[in-house]
Parts: structure tokens; C-alpha cells; sequence
């Protein structure tokens, strides 16, 4: 009995999620202020919400199924509202997702912290599988501009940070 | 299979996903084509919560605008008014500023061109009275003002100085019931006096029945009442009748005498001409070739051998005006009762020049004057012998 009470714990830790109506919320509400907020500021859209909400959402599931659903519903819903062809962002969050969610089974990512810092190193990787399904796919899309997808990667990482904040608030048991 | 599959069961997702997306895209590059399903589905699915969204940021930005960021603002209108007053006041004041620059450029433009001595004045104020057309200068004797003064400005004549005073003069405006001007019609040149009738306009006086005088017709000052100087534009021609004597005309002065600001005080005064007449013409001189020699004389006799005056002229000097032929009467008749020009104290008795000259009374009808035959070139009548 003793031995039970004492692994229990180590097996399955204890996992707070947002609800499903909730998370769909999130997702649309981050795709909806992409869309909306560059009509007020053209520095409105150096945070990419989909992005950093897949991460969010796709860390939580901790399912690399469920997060490369959520990937994929986020980038073609990202594409839908862009001008561009249908399945780049499809492809580049399907992806993300995915590996958001396979890093919960190796790291432990419910930390803050882990997950601004995962975030920031998904937005580099985004921004550059991105950059070349536009170069090889489309053929479209000049440089790569690596100083500025650096800086934009900090912001987005502070904009993580905050966002991450908010959301846990509506995190559960399950 | 079954647990290979169950093995691989995620990157198979994985790879099934992008390979139906990269199939997508393959669709949309190679057939040019949109996948306008999904963007539908995208777009349907947003747009009812963006218009949410927009109405909602209207509403509150409606509201922020129309209510609370309006808070503080009767103060800030009241503020506003009171900077607009200022404003305004402080552009009329400009604007008088730039109106009275303006003006003092004129009038500094006339002084320099009139040939008269100005001194510039301010007008402070009108006469109490209100029949009497006076108006107060800010310049008196102080300033070398004197009664009698004429007052101009470059539109026309003023009026005079009436009184003066250490720091300020009256001026009797020309259209005062009391104040008259000497004038002259510019097409008829015919004198008259102007004088005012109290309003806004005067009346020129003693123009004959028969002069012909036009309306519109400009009026100048005379310069014979000795205020005005001669050529100054006193005003324009309004209406013309005959009367009794004298032909009633009515002149509107030249001067605005109801807006007067800065005006000229004619200090010294000096009469111009009037527009139209002629400058004197001065003939060029022109020295005229000698007369030809009259026949059967020899100018060479009339030369005299000495030096000028009536007791020489110069060398080869040719007597060929009366004067000189007078002159040489004068020396011959010297030399009969031997006189020598040039000596003799005054009061010595000088020689008899009416020796052999007859009155044209006993000369008869024919007979020449004395002169005649020396500016004829004649020979003059011998001296009677004594």
C-alpha cells in the first residue's frame, strides 16, 4: 500500500486543461485578432496569435494526434482568411503542432517558462519552414530575413509569456 | 501490420496530413486554381464574430468619443472661445497695424515726390460740433504747425489749419460751410472759389454762365488764396447748372474726409503746374550765319581799331547788329566834338549823341527815324557842323 500511494503520483502527474468549447474560443479568437487588428497598427501582426496558441493548445493535449488536429484546423484557418494558397500554414502549424505535442512525452512543459522558450523556438522554426514551402512550393518569397525573424522571435516570445498567463487561468482538471 | 500501423500510428497522421495539404497546394499552383471550399468555411466561420467585433470597437470608441472623452469639454469650449477672442483681437490689431503701414508707405511716397515741404499728422479726433467740419491733429506748434497751413493727402486737398496748440492743431476741413479754396477748372481754366456746404461734398463759386464746365471734370487749387498750393487735386465735378450770375457746381472733394487717418501739413508750399500744361518751350539756340555784306559797303570800315566798348571793339569785330551800329554812331559822334570815351571824371558834360537827329514831326511822313537808317544799315545823317 505504501509502495502504490508513493508511485502513483510519478506515473501520472496531474494534468490541467482547458475545456474543449473553450480551447476552440481561443483558437478562433486568436485567428479573428490576426485578421483584425492590423486594420488599427502595422505592428499588430509581428505576434503570430495562431502560432503561439497552437503551442499552447497542442502542449496541453499532450497527444501528437490531438496536436496535429489542432495544427491543422489553426493553419488552414490561418489560410482561409490570408491571400495566399490553402494548406502553406496548414502544413507549417500541422506540423508544429505535432511536435508540440510528442515534446510533452520526452520534456516536462508545463512550466512557464519551458513553454515561452519552446514558443520562441517554434516561431524560428515556423517562420523558416514557412519561408521555404513559399521558395520550393510557390515560388515566391525573397531572403530570409534572419535579423529580423530573430527580433520578432523575442517578441513573440514576451507576447507568449503574457498570453500563457491569461489562458492558464482557464485551465481545469480533467 | 496491426501493430506496425499502431507503432507508426502518429507520423502516419503526421505524413497524411501534409501529403493531403501538400496535395492541395499542388492542385491550387498547377491549376491556377483556389480552393474556395475551405476559405468559405474560414470566412463563414470568422465573419459573424468579426462583425461583433467591429460593432462592438464602434460602439466603444462611439461612446469614449462622444461622451467620455467629451468630459471637460464646456471648459475646454470656454477656453477655446476666450483664446478665439484673443486671436481675433490680436488680427484686427495686425491688420490696423498692416492698413496703417500701408498708408504711411503712401504717404511717405507723395512727400518725396511732392516739391512742397510735408510734415506727416495723425488725425485724434473730430470736432465737437457737429455742423462744423473739424477734425484734431496730433501735431501743434512743436512741430513747426502754423495757422493758415494747407493739409493734404495724396488723394487730394484737406482742408487748412484752423488753430494750433502745443501738441495738436484743429483743421478746418474743406467741406466745413466756412472753409473756401481757390481752384481751377482743368478743361475751361476758368477760376472759381470751392467752398464747403457742411455735408460731404463742396460747391465752386464765380464760374460765368458761359464757361463751359463738364461734369467729372477735375478741380486743382489755384494757389491764389495763398493756403493751398497751386496744382493740388481738390476733387471732381458732380453736377453743373447755370444759376444767376454764376454757374452752380457741385464738387465732390478728392480727399476721403470721412476716413481721414494720417495727413500731410504743408509746411512750405510750392506750386505745381497743372496736369496738361505745356512746359515752357525754350527755343534751341541757334547761332545764325552773318548777314551777307550789303552792296557797295565794306564791313571791314565799320570795324574799329581799338579795343571794346565805345571806344573799340575787339579785332575784326564786324558791326552787324544795331547795337553795333549805334555804338558806332556814338563813337563817330565822340570823335566830332572830341570827346574820348573812357576819360573824363562823371559829371564832365558828355558829348551832344542828339547832334544831326531830327523829329519825326519835322522829318515828315517819309522821313526815317534815327534809327531806322542804322538798323537799315543806312548811312546816318551827317552832324551839322558847328
Amino acid at each position: 500500500m505504501t509502495m502504490q500511494a508513493s508511485v502513483a503520483p510519478l506515473i501520472e502527474p496531474e494534468v490541467l486543461r482547458l475545456r474543449p468549447w473553450v480551447a476552440i474560443a481561443v483558437a478562433a479568437a486568436a485567428l479573428l485578432l490576426q485578421a483584425y487588428l492590423p486594420l488599427f497598427s502595422n505592428y499588430a501582426n509581428v505576434v503570430d496569435l495562431p502560432l503561439l496558441v497552437t503551442v499552447y493548445l497542442a502542449l496541453l493535449r499532450r497527444n501528437p494526434i490531438a496536436g496535429l488536429l489542432i495544427g491543422l484546423a489553426i493553419g488552414l484557418g490561418q489560410d482561409s482568411l490570408s491571400n495566399g494558397p490553402i494548406g502553406l500554414y496548414g502544413i507549417t502549424k500541422t506540423i508544429i503542432g505535432y511536435s508540440a505535442s510528442s515534446l510533452t512525452s520526452l520534456l516536462a512543459a508545463d512550466p512557464l517558462a519551458y513553454r515561452v522558450i519552446l514558443s520562441a523556438g517554434f516561431y524560428l522554426f515556423h517562420q523558416g519552414f514557412f519561408w521555404l514551402l513559399q521558395r520550393v512550393i510557390v515560388g515566391e518569397g525573397g531572403g530570409f530575413a534572419w535579423q529580423r525573424t530573430l527580433l520578432l522571435g523575442g517578441v513573440n516570445c514576451l507576447a507568449a509569456l503574457l498570453l500563457y498567463r491569461f489562458l492558464d487561468r482557464f485551465r481545469e482538471r480533467t | 501490420m496491426e501493430a506496425l500501423f499502431a507503432r507508426y500510428r502518429n507520423i502516419t497522421a503526421l505524413a497524411a496530413a501534409i501529403c493531403a495539404q501538400l496535395l492541395l497546394l499542388g492542385y491550387q499552383i498547377h491549376n491556377d486554381r483556389d480552393v474556395r471550399l475551405i476559405r468559405i468555411w474560414g470566412v463563414t466561420a470568422i465573419a459573424p464574430v468579426a462583425r461583433v467585433l467591429h460593432g462592438t470597437h464602434y460602439g466603444v470608441a462611439g461612446f469614449w468619443n462622444r461622451y467620455v472623452a467629451l468630459y471637460g469639454a464646456r471648459a475646454e469650449s470656454g477656453r477655446l472661445q476666450n483664446e478665439v477672442g484673443r486671436l481675433k483681437l490680436e488680427n484686427q490689431a495686425l491688420h490696423s497695424a498692416l492698413e496703417a503701414s500701408g498708408r504711411l508707405q503712401v504717404l511717405a511716397s507723395y512727400q518725396q515726390a511732392t516739391p512742397s515741404k510735408t510734415l506727416v499728422a495723425s488725425i485724434m479726433g473730430a470736432g465737437a460740433n457737429p455742423n462744423s467740419r473739424i477734425v484734431f491733429l496730433d501735431k501743434g506748434s512743436g512741430a513747426g504747425v502754423k495757422p493758415g497751413m494747407a493739409v493734404i493727402t495724396p488723394d487730394g486737398i484737406v482742408g487748412k489749419v484752423q488753430s494750433v496748440f502745443p501738441g495738436a492743431s484743429f483743421v478746418q476741413l474743406i467741406s466745413d460751410p466756412y472753409a473756401a479754396a481757390g481752384v481751377i477748372l482743368e478743361k475751361s481754366r476758368d477760376h472759381g472759389v470751392m467752398k464747403g456746404t457742411g455735408l460731404n461734398e463742396a460747391r465752386i463759386d464765380y464760374v460765368p454762365n458761359d464757361e463751359k464746365v463738364s461734369v467729372g471734370e477735375r478741380v486743382y487749387t489755384s494757389g491764389e488764396d495763398r493756403v493751398f498750393p497751386k496744382g493740388l487735386l481738390a476733387g471732381v465735378v458732380t453736377a453743373v447748372k447755370p444759376g444767376r450770375d454764376f454757374q452752380e457746381i457741385t464738387v465732390q472733394p478728392a480727399a476721403y474726409l470721412n476716413r481721414l487717418e494720417e495727413v500731410l501739413v504743408v509746411t512750405a508750399g510750392v506750386h505745381q503746374g497743372l496736369p496738361g500744361d505745356a512746359p515752357p518751350v525754350q527755343p534751341p539756340e541757334v547761332l545764325l550765319p552773318s548777314p551777307p555784306a550789303e552792296p557797295g559797303r565794306d564791313l571791314t570800315e565799320l570795324a574799329p581799331a581799338q579795343g571794346g566798348g565805345l571806344a573799340g571793339g575787339p579785332q575784326g569785330y564786324a558791326p552787324v547788329t544795331d547795337a553795333d551800329r549805334l555804338k558806332k554812331r556814338y563813337r563817330e559822334l565822340g570823335q566830332a566834338q572830341g570827346h574820348v570815351f573812357g576819360e573824363g571824371l562823371p559829371g564832365t558834360k558828355p558829348p551832344d549823341f542828339n547832334q544831326g537827329w531830327t523829329p519825326a514831326a519835322q522829318r515828315g511822313p517819309a522821313a526815317p527815324a534815327v534809327t531806322s537808317p542804322a538798323i537799315s544799315g543806312g548811312t546816318p545823317p551827317a552832324p551839322p557842323s558847328r
